[in-house]
């Protein structure tokens, strides 16, 4: 199951979001560590619940507006990198959602948030199931989180 | 015959993509217009015919749930076709969207096949 999604989710990047994917080395050390993190989270709830949550930082969102967009990283407002990634775990969920449990079985996503976070809270989701990507060179990580009735 | 789409959606990312990936398919498109919720959306309908509208769920303001009520109370506009695009799962949201008359479901992402098949569909049917 976990390479379905492994899977799955580098090819969102791909064709969504118009990167060249490659698997990471599953390590903190792809992040730099003087940059800040952001990490973009949705929950799910149906026969199943859980949480999939997006962690990369300002290099790879400037890419994915340059891809989706084509604006300059100096035009990449705060409020478009929210969007952006908003949209990215949203994407990636549902998709996810269906790599996961079939075309059958329904959810329902909450709305993406989108925040700034440390260091260790990026160390934290290291310790849950995730999956770690460069994408034109840039870091992402994926993880789920799924009810532990699954 | 050029088409004119209407894409409902509060994120401009998103709007921006479908555009892109319209631009991306074969049909001939004379004009793609934007609106941030639906009240915006039914706002200009009121001055602009569309073929399709393209429309997400969850928005501010007034929802997909929300304007497709609107909409098809609308003796004019009642009978336009509508597209959800979205990622939404929730059973309830879209047998009620479907009890409203919505024409077809696209998931996200969207291909430009998707668009080609969904919109020729729809609007051949139109024409029958």
């Amino acid at each position: 199951m976990k390479s379905e999604l492994v899977s799955t989710a580098a090819q969102i990047l791909e064709t969504w979001g118009m990167f060249l994917v490659d698997r990471s080395e599953d390590s903190l050390q792809i992040f730099e560590t003087n940059s800040p993190f952001y990490l973009a989270e949705l929950q799910f709830n149906g026969e199943f619940s859980g949480t999939y949550q997006v962690v990369a930082q300002r290099n790879f969102v400037d890419s994915l507006v340059s891809n989706l967009l084509g604006l300059e990283k100096e035009a990449v407002d705060e409020k478009t990198v929210n969007d952006a990634l908003s949209e990215l775990v949203n994407v990636l969920s549902g998709n996810l959602l269906t790599s996961q449990f079939g075309d059958d079985l329904v959810f329902a996503l909450t709305t993406p948030e989108v925040k700034k976070v440390s260091f260790d809270e990026v160390s934290k989701i290291f310790q849950k199931n995730h999956f770690c990507y460069k994408a034109d060179d840039e870091p992402i990580v994926i993880a789920c989180d799924i009810d532990s009735s699954f | 015959m050029a088409f004119k789409f209407l894409i409902v959606d509060d994120s401009s990312i998103v709007r921006k993509v479908l555009t892109r990936t319209i631009g991306m398919t074969d049909l001939e498109v004379s004009e793609i217009i934007e609106a941030e919720n639906g009240q915006v959306a039914l706002d200009k309908l009121k001055n602009d015919w569309v073929d399709i509208i393209f429309l997400d769920i969850n928005m501010p303001v007034m929802n997909g749930i929300e304007f497709m009520e609107v909409l098809r109370k609308d003796e004019t506009l009642k009978d336009m076709p509508v597209v959800i695009v979205s990622t939404e799962g929730s059973k309830d949201r879209i047998a009620r969207l479907e009890q409203l008359g919505i024409r077809a479901y696209l998931r996200k992402p969207v291909s430009p096949e998707h668009i080609t098949s969904t919109v020729l569909s729809l609007l051949e049917g139109e024409n029958k």
